[in-house]
This record gives C-alpha cells, sequence and structure tokens, in this order.
C-alpha cells in the first residue's frame, strides 16, 4: 500500500475501542427491545415474557464458545454459560424443559405399510410407482436397462 | 429443538439456539430433509383450471354423500375392496385416488386441528393425477408443520400455549 493510501485509510476509520463499542450495541440492542416490548400485540403474547425479536443474525458465541462441556455441570449451568446477549430472547428458559418429552406428531408415517400392503402388485400401486418416479427421477426407480445405457 | 426455540418475528423461520449459535429450520431446510417439491403454491384458478365441471366432483365419485371422512373410512375402504371380489373392486383411478388422500392427508399434511380429516380441496384435485403428484405439497406440508412449531395467530395468550403444547 502506498503512503497516500495508508493516510488516506487512516482518516476513513478512525481507531475504535472495543469495550465501548460492545457497549454501545448492547445498549442499542437493550432499547431495541424495551421499544419492542411495548407494542400492545407483543406485550398480550408474552406478557413477563422478553419481547419477539426479528430474525436472529449468525452472530457468534461469546468467548467460551468452545469450551469443554463436560465441565460445566448441569443443562442449566452450561446454557447460562453459552448465554448469546445478540440473540432474540428464548421461548424456554432450560429450567423450565419439561422431562416427558411430548410429541406432537399427526402424521402417521405407518399408514405407508398399510398401503403397500393393500396395494402391492395392482395396477394402481404400478401406476402410482412410475408417475412418482417420473416427477422426481429417483435412483431407486432406475431400471437395469436403464442402468447399462448410461 | 422446539424447546430450545427463539422468539422471533418469522413466522416461516424456527430459530433454535445450541451451544450459544442460532440454527435456522425454515422451508430450504425442509426441502433438503424430506426431498418435497416446494415450489411456489399455484394459484386458485391454475388449480380450478385443473377441475372438469362436466364431471361429479371428485369428492361425489369416491365418497359419495359423506361430508365427513378420516383417513382411516379411506383405509378401510381399500381393505374391503382387497376383499371384494374382482368384478366388483374399484377401478385403477378410484383405488390410486384413495391411497393418495392417505398418503396427503395421513402422512404428509396433517393439520393441527382437523385431525386426519380427509381435505375437500385436496380431493377435488385428483381430477388430474399428474397435476396432483406435481403440486408443490412440500410447501404445504412445511406451512402445516410450522403451525405446530410456532405460536397459533388465533390464541389468546400464544407464548403460554406455545408452552403448554410443547
Amino acid at each position: 500500500m502506498t503512503k497516500k493510501k495508508l493516510s488516506k485509510s487512516k482518516t476513513i476509520s478512525p481507531p475504535v475501542v472495543m469495550k465501548e463499542e460492545l457497549k454501545r450495541r448492547n445498549s442499542r440492542a437493550d432499547a431495541r427491545r424495551d421499544t419492542l416490548a411495548k407494542s400492545p400485540a407483543i406485550a398480550r403474547g408474552l406478557r413477563d415474557e422478553s419481547p419477539i425479536s426479528p430474525s436472529p443474525a449468525k452472530t457468534p458465541a461469546k468467548s467460551g464458545g468452545l469450551r469443554n462441556e463436560s465441565k460445566l455441570g448441569d443443562e442449566r449451568s452450561r446454557d447460562s454459560e453459552f448465554t448469546n446477549p445478540s440473540l432474540p430472547c428464548r421461548l424456554l428458559h432450560p429450567a423450565e424443559f419439561s422431562d416427558g418429552g411430548r410429541l406432537n406428531i399427526h402424521s402417521k408415517p405407518e399408514y405407508l405399510g398399510i398401503l403397500v400392503e393393500l396395494l402391492e402388485g395392482s395396477e394402481a400401486w404400478d401406476e402410482q410407482v412410475s408417475s412418482l418416479c417420473k416427477t422426481h427421477s429417483w435412483d431407486a426407480c432406475k431400471t437395469a436397462s436403464d442402468e447399462e445405457q448410461t | 429443538m422446539l424447546a430450545r426455540q427463539l422468539l422471533t418475528k418469522n413466522k416461516h423461520e424456527l430459530w433454535t439456539v445450541y451451544g450459544g449459535f442460532p440454527l435456522r429450520f425454515s422451508l430450504r431446510e425442509f426441502q433438503m430433509t424430506t426431498g418435497l417439491i416446494c415450489d411456489k403454491l399455484p394459484s386458485e384458478s391454475e388449480v380450478e383450471d385443473h377441475h372438469d365441471p362436466a364431471y361429479l366432483s371428485v369428492w361425489n365419485r369416491l365418497f359419495g354423500a359423506k361430508s365427513i371422512v378420516t383417513v382411516m373410512d379411506v383405509i378401510d375402504m381399500l381393505r374391503e375392496d382387497a376383499k371384494a371380489e374382482t368384478r366388483k373392486r374399484f377401478s385403477t383411478w378410484k383405488k390410486l385416488s384413495l391411497a393418495l388422500v392417505v398418503l396427503i392427508d395421513g402422512v404428509v399434511v396433517c393439520s393441527n386441528r382437523k385431525q386426519h380429516r380427509v381435505t375437500r380441496d385436496f380431493v377435488e384435485m385428483l381430477h388430474d393425477i399428474e397435476f396432483f403428484l406435481s403440486y408443490p405439497w412440500g410447501r404445504v406440508s412445511f406451512e402445516s408443520t410450522m403451525e405446530r412449531f410456532g405460536p397459533s395467530a388465533g390464541e389468546e395468550d400464544p407464548i403460554g400455549e406455545l408452552k403448554a403444547r410443547l
């Protein structure tokens, strides 16, 4: 880089003190959260919860993100260790995680097995498989002759 | 992952945090996981172009005068058909249509509210089976999945309801 360019870059970007910069950013984020919390729609939904934030950016964790997790004890202490202040708030605090996992699954993949039992070998089955192959061009649909051709 | 979710304004994205890092679950991730077609949904008029008013509605042809049909009812129809005499069996079109109804309403698109009920709009699309098969079911499935993952819009206390659901 020439001397001229060096002097130019100095004038454009003055030195930044990182500690002050981080403080400034955090206070700005807090102010934004406060304004969101005052919005009636959000306040109704969240009550005493923290406000809904826009889509989280891909922000890295605070220093300590690569610490050895096995040393950190229970889930709660681990989560507080990894709290990232630039992220929106969480739905549940780690202490609120339920012990008995509840599955809200309404899809029943077992129906697939029933359909195979009922339709395999029929004309409807052949038609369904061939049309699906046409739509998705799955590798599984390739016949031996197709493979020979390629 | 659901318990670790973050509260955001995005209806079409689920953000969770793990080890301090945010992870996104969106249509892109859903498509990569399921392999279903997730293209843009055709407009209502485009869908109607594939109906033929000269025919009886597909619903009538499949289920007659019944107004509510569940996926289990459709499976029972197919079971009875498998036991029936050859000459009394359903046509290939009817059998294929019933199988597709089970696939879509029982496995791919399952709503929170009308559990395992057959959807009339989907049934009507069976008039043109090729169109039905090329329909972006992945997007429909994603939308109904996200309804269950996030807070419900109609609830008085959506966050409380979601917590209870989890």
